[in-house]
């Protein structure tokens, strides 16, 4: 077998981290579900949740929630100009919002698909890489503040900043694991590990596909069967990475 | 919970302490605006856009965008006339600014957009055109944590400061360092339970310098409505408005003086 060249590598090495962002949300869900389990006890809210930033920066997707109306918002994408977790994402400050419904941009549409309206939201910025911001939690319907403080907004900033460690943690063991890859399929490439790094992320093919890997964690949320097909087809692009474009391979044995 | 943010942790409890405040003639804060308007005085507003509709604002000078654009010598542009409030912030900065200073010339610089894409260069380009225009205020009730921005937005919050405009910059709630909050040059502010617009509380723990009104505020909002709020992002504009009361009696006054006469009618300054 001849060693790949430096675009199959890529595609390769590409393809791994399309099949991390895959398979991330299932790993990173269970542990940022406990962390807004918690942060609804800590502020004795009705419900929380955390959206985290789509890679081009234009939405927010609903990854975790706990409480009243959680299984409805999870999964929901927000244009990131909307509402007052657009607000939190664009400026990087926390807010308290007492009177929700008279914000006209509250995103009304949205709450009301979950069954759930609620009065009052706190919301702080999730930090991402390099102080960029990775997402939005937010908490609605706390309990009433009594010590009129203000410390509710610098516990649940302290809270996001965490949270934030853990999405950073994934986005690095990713990367890790995408660059590992590189160097297996690529072991005498004349870049180091970190020029490696550095080209996937600019790699066109990660980007189409990460959106691909999207699709098809989408579809394995769907059920069982979907997530069957969904393998089968990152399967199959897998082979034609692999042949690496010289011409059609024997065909795969049915699974 | 043992890491309480600067900011949280210097207000709480027993507060900041006391410090002694330049002994400023007669009643100070009587020195400091007494009778003052803002009238004279040019205010920005760097946000998300400001509704010059709203009653709480009534009026703007001037409003302009700045959008990021990879093909632009600066990576960014200024389009003129642009003003509309994206999301309510900034229009609730502006009527906490203008219930202070009412006669203050208002300018809305939005940086914000509808993508997270290019807000540390749009951000950036806002503060600059600020200062290009001669604005004596700037109200900044957003701020970034991009360590690759640190120079770029040290170098801008220093030609301010050297060309006589006054940043007013929110503290974050987060832990870590913000830019340009945390700079020298800048006057940083956070929220803490307070009544009073005016009441200002000098921090003798910087970063984060002075305290004032941000918790349960009610303030205006999107389609002429208002909400109640809390957040270091309203406490900014209460801060912004008394910079500009105080630069309307004394004009010409540097940055550091108005920071020395905010710093001297603090509530804890002897």
């Amino acid at each position: 077998m001849h060693p790949p060249d430096g675009r199959q590598a890529a595609l390769v090495a590409a393809l791994g981290d399309a099949l991390g962002t895959a398979t991330a949300p299932d790993g990173l869900g269970e542990e940022v579900r406990a962390a807004v389990a918690g942060i609804r006890e800590v502020f004795g809210a009705a419900a929380c949740s955390v959206a985290l930033v789509e890679p081009d920066g234009s939405a927010l997707r609903f990854i975790a929630a706990d409480g009243r109306g959680a299984a409805e918002i999870v999964g929901v994408v927000l244009p990131v100009g909307r509402g007052i977790a657009g607000w939190v994402a664009m400026s990087g400050e926390s807010i308290r919002v007492a009177d929700v419904a008279a914000d006209g941009r509250f995103a009304r549409d949205v709450a009301e698909s979950t069954r759930f309206v609620p009065s009052t939201i706190l919301a702080a910025p999730v930090p991402g890489p390099r102080g960029a911001v990775a997402g939005v939690v937010e908490v609605l319907e706390p309990a009433p503040d009594d010590t009129g403080s203000g410390r509710e907004l610098a516990v649940l900033g302290l809270l996001a900043a965490q949270l934030g460690s853990v999405v950073r943690l994934r986005a690095l063991y990713d990367a890790l694991g995408t660059g590992l890859l590189r160097s297996l399929v690529d072991p005498d490439g004349d870049g180091d590990f970190d020029d490696a790094l550095a080209t996937l992320v600019d790699a066109e093919e990660a980007t189409s596909l990460g959106d691909l890997a999207r699709a098809f964690r989408d579809l394995a949320a769907a059920g069982p069967d979907a997530a069957r097909l969904a393998e089968r087809v990152l399967l199959e692009v897998a082979d034609f990475a692999r042949r690496g474009h010289r011409g059609p391979g024997r065909p795969r044995a049915p699974r | 919970m043992t890491d309480l943010p600067e900011w949280s942790r210097a207000f709480a409890g027993e507060g900041p302490g006391r410090s002694r405040g330049l002994p400023l003639p007669g009643e100070r804060r009587d020195w400091a605006w007494g009778g003052a308007t803002g009238a004279g005085v040019r205010v920005a507003v760097i946000d998300s856009g400001v509704d010059a509709a709203h009653p709480a604002v009534g009026r703007l000078a001037g409003s302009v965008a700045v959008e990021a654009d990879p093909e632009a010598e600066e990576g960014y542009r200024v389009v003129d006339g642009a003003g509309e409030d994206l999301y309510g912030h900034g229009t609730a900065c502006a009527g906490i600014i203008r219930s202070l200073a009412p006669d203050v010339e208002l300018h809305s610089v939005r940086v914000l957009g509808r993508n997270l894409k290019g807000r540390s260069v749009a951000f950036h380009g806002g503060i600059r055109w600020a200062v290009e225009h001669g604005m004596d205020v700037v109200n900044m009730s957003l701020s970034s944590q991009n360590e690759d921005w640190f120079a770029a937005f040290h170098e801008v919050a220093d030609e301010a400061y050297f060309a006589g405009t006054l940043l007013v910059c929110a503290a974050s709630n987060t832990p870590g360092a913000t830019f340009p909050s945390q700079f020298a040059s800048v006057v940083s502010v956070a929220a803490l339970p307070a009544y009073e617009a005016d009441t200002l509380v000098y921090n003798t723990a910087p970063p984060v310098e002075f305290g004032a009104r941000g918790l349960d505020v009610e303030v205006a909002w999107t389609a002429g409505g208002t909400i109640r709020a809390s957040g270091n992002s309203f406490a900014t504009p209460h801060v912004a408005g008394l910079a500009a009361r105080i630069l309307s009696k004394h004009p010409g006054l540097t940055p550091f003086q108005v920071k020395a006469v905010l710093h001297a009618v603090a509530g804890n300054s002897d």
